[in-house]
């Protein structure tokens, strides 16, 4: 019994005392960065800027957020890193960084180099939204406040914003690196521009083969498209299509996929097609007041001008080389053999792809 | 040291013995070797330990109210017995101070980076001795108690289907050959390692007479689902490439995942999996004790001393730089104390004359 107890207490006080002694890190002393760009330079160098959180205390508990920027130049992204940690006060933490903005001319070289740094580092924040500038990132990072929010925030918003519309994908750097990565299919990356000097915006999507930026972004409009080719409706997509009668916006709130693979036997010719219906309603139609819709003319004359989208969507990720389709995952899965026999990234632009929309509107709206 | 526990007691001190860190980096090490194939590799490797469990099953049937280190001093003799006990007692030291060198590497690199080894260890090692010098009814019902964890464990992993996951990963089922599967699940094999518990700790279950195959069979089947299921679910969350690259990739698929509320899960995931991982320490401080002593005064002191031969060893370990070598020693020569020792004894088994006296004592 006595010796239960003093085995209790010896052990109580190591628990007690020793768990925090080494790897204590308290808040005070971290400087939270919420946002980093990373930018190649003339010389091949790496450019980093980050955005650190300042909490003023207002006292009663409330905190004001503000946050600066630092820039630093160096070989490699650890290296930009050390430096500007020795430029800010405190121990500089990415471990809570919401955005990742890579720049296009870096993109291009190969990205997975330079994030190697967030996904080898035990406390490096996976689930940090990575997004490709158009232009170069630290011109994004370095932009003026956003409705008085620390410009990182506003940005994850903008983004959030965009992804729920369907404009653009979901990519955090967990999911990138087994994108870039996976044999049978390539990675799309959301793209970030200024419009003029008033704001930002996501609504781009960057191709990618392999790890590196092809160079071909998508607009808004084949964005949406592409998305809804791969089945990833979030909420809601707005699809404005011109007909003889004006300018309508259907929305898709519905959606239904098939996708077949096919090889021909002799020419071993590789055909994808890809039939998609869209559910939804129509959500504007300015000189549609006059009459009632007839829903069956929309029907054809939305799937037609979106079919002829779809057209140009697949023309451009054939000429990125970008398989964001997954065509060469469902051929790995069902034709093993001719996967052996075949490199898929030249074999991949003659794959004929035929994508196929069908529309539903099924509502109106209140006026018919 | 006669208190007897039952046979759910039983059953979860083989599942709790067996879930340890092999798991946590199994997928990444099967995928290396058997591709898409891994989980049919962890299948395989089941089906063989329950192979050797039927064997084990035959050799305790015989021998019900013993031990295996009693039934080799039976079956050999005093001195040849005692001397082959002694080897069993070193392999227990060894492969518990080098799981407990691996738990302290990993959260070196996962969690507390510059705390000392030595500290580390004596926290583990400490909390271990203090369960395993108790009989072995305290230790079941510890075991029991803290198996509600791995539920927890299970429903944390399920937040993983809410990354993207790709189903066609493992097709088309098959694709790395039977060679590579076998090879694949003999790394399974030792990430499952033990099951051996059994022969020590069969004696004292209540009522060993009747169903308790069944028990084992089901303890097999368990583990082998839990860890197919975790293989399965790196297989379909990771990219073939990233499985390969990451050392960790149960923890790893973890860290995709983030909640208003809940941040790093892995950390989460990585603080519970310390107690299966410790116990597993536990289970072997126990088989230590028991390999040469029969009272329980006796098994307390020896239990000590294997604990801090394992503090010793442990740290000794944690100071190579490389360890493989070590490793693949200690794997194969473990095998050989596990599996061709019981199976030898099973067969001696049959030329003993005195068989039925046997069962009576």
């Amino acid at each position: 019994m006595r010796r239960g107890l003093s085995l209790t207490v010896c052990i109580g006080f190591l628990l007690t005392n020793l768990t925090g002694c080494w790897d204590v890190q308290y808040l005070t002393n971290k400087k939270m960065i919420n946002g980093i760009s990373i930018d190649t330079t003339k010389d091949n160098e790496i450019m980093g800027t980050v955005r650190a959180v300042i909490l003023e205390n207002k006292g009663g508990g409330q905190f004001d957020v503000k946050d600066n920027v630092v820039q630093a130049v160096g070989d490699s992204v650890y290296n930009v890193g050390l430096k500007i940690d020795s430029m800010l006060p405190g121990t500089a933490e990415a471990s809570k960084t919401h955005i990742v903005i890579i720049g296009e001319e870096l993109a291009k070289k190969g990205i997975l180099s330079p994030l190697e740094f967030f996904y080898r580092d035990p406390k490096g924040y996976l689930k940090s939204n990575i997004i490709i500038s158009k232009g170069t990132a630290a011109d994004i990072l370095t932009f003026k406040k956003i409705e008085n929010t620390p410009i990182a925030f506003g940005i994850k918003q903008i983004l959030d914003g965009s992804r729920l519309l369907t404009v653009v994908p979901e990519q955090s750097l967990y999911s990138l690196w087994s994108r870039i990565t996976d044999p049978g299919e390539d990675a799309i990356v959301p793209m970030i521009h200024k419009v003029g000097d008033k704001a930002l915006m996501v609504n781009n999507i960057a191709l990618f083969n392999g790890d590196r930026y092809s160079g071909i972004s998508l607009s808004t409009e084949y964005s949406k498209i592409l998305l809804l080719l791969k089945a990833k409706l979030v909420r809601h997509a707005f699809l404005d299509v011109q007909t003889k009668e004006g300018v309508v916006t259907f929305e898709v709130r519905k959606l239904k996929r098939s996708v077949t693979v096919s090889v021909d036997e002799k020419t071993s010719e590789i055909a994808c097609s890809i039939k998609v219906h869209l559910y939804g309603a129509i959500a504007s139609y300015p000189d549609g007041l006059s009459s009632e819709v007839d829903k069956d003319k929309m029907n054809k004359e939305i799937a037609e001008q979106v079919n002829k989208e779809a057209a140009s969507v697949v023309d451009l990720l054939l000429q990125a080389n970008c398989d964001a389709l997954g065509i060469g995952r469902n051929l790995r899965a069902h034709h093993p053999k001719l996967w052996k026999n075949i490199t898929w990234k030249s074999e991949y632009k003659d794959v004929k792809i035929r994508p196929e929309f069908q529309i539903h509107v099924t509502n109106t709206g209140i006026i018919s | 040291m006669n208190l007897t526990i039952s046979k759910p007691q039983f059953f979860f001190l083989i599942i709790k013995t067996q879930i340890g860190i092999g798991l946590l980096s199994l997928p990444s090490e099967t995928e290396r070797i058997a591709k898409g194939d891994s989980w049919i590799s962890v299948i395989w490797a089941g089906v063989m330990i329950q192979l050797l469990l039927i064997v084990y099953w035959q050799l305790l049937k015989k021998f019900p109210n013993h031990t295996l280190s009693e039934i080799i001093v039976r079956m050999l003799g005093p001195y040849v017995g005692k001397a082959i006990n002694v080897i069993y007692l070193a392999f227990f030291i060894l492969i518990a101070s080098y799981a407990s060198m691996l738990y302290v590497r990993l959260l070196n690199t996962w969690m507390l980076r510059i705390t000392p080894v030595w500290v580390l260890l004596l926290l583990i090692i400490g909390t271990c001795l203090y369960l395993a010098i108790d009989n072995l009814r305290v230790i079941a019902r510890f075991f029991v108690l803290s198996s509600v964890l791995i539920g927890v464990l299970l429903l944390i992993s399920i937040l993983n289907f809410s990354n993207e996951v790709h189903f066609t990963n493992i097709l088309p089922i098959g694709q790395a050959g039977a060679t590579q599967i076998f090879t694949g699940s003999e790394k399974t094999f030792f990430a499952m390692l033990g099951f051996e518990v059994t022969l020590y700790f069969f004696a004292q279950v209540e009522g060993n007479h009747k169903g308790m195959f069944r028990i084992m069979t089901l303890a097999n089947c368990f583990i082998t689902l839990f860890y197919a299921y975790f293989v399965f679910i790196c297989l379909i969350g990771l990219s073939p490439k990233v499985l390969e690259m990451v050392s960790e990739p149960v923890l790893y698929i973890l860290k995709g995942l983030s909640y208003q509320l809940f941040d790093r899960i892995d950390l989460i995931f990585l603080t519970i999996w310390i107690i299966p991982m410790s116990v597993t320490i536990v289970s072997y401080l126990c088989m230590a004790g028991k390999s040469l002593s029969h009272k329980q005064s006796s098994y307390r002191k020896l239990v000590w001393i294997s604990g801090g031969l394992v503090f010793l060893a442990g740290w000794y370990l944690s100071t190579l730089e490389n360890v493989d070598l070590y490793s693949k020693w200690l794997e194969y020569g473990y095998l050989i104390m596990i599996a061709a020792v019981p199976v030898l004894l099973w067969l001696g088994s049959f030329l003993m004359t005195n068989m039925k006296k046997v069962g009576s004592t």
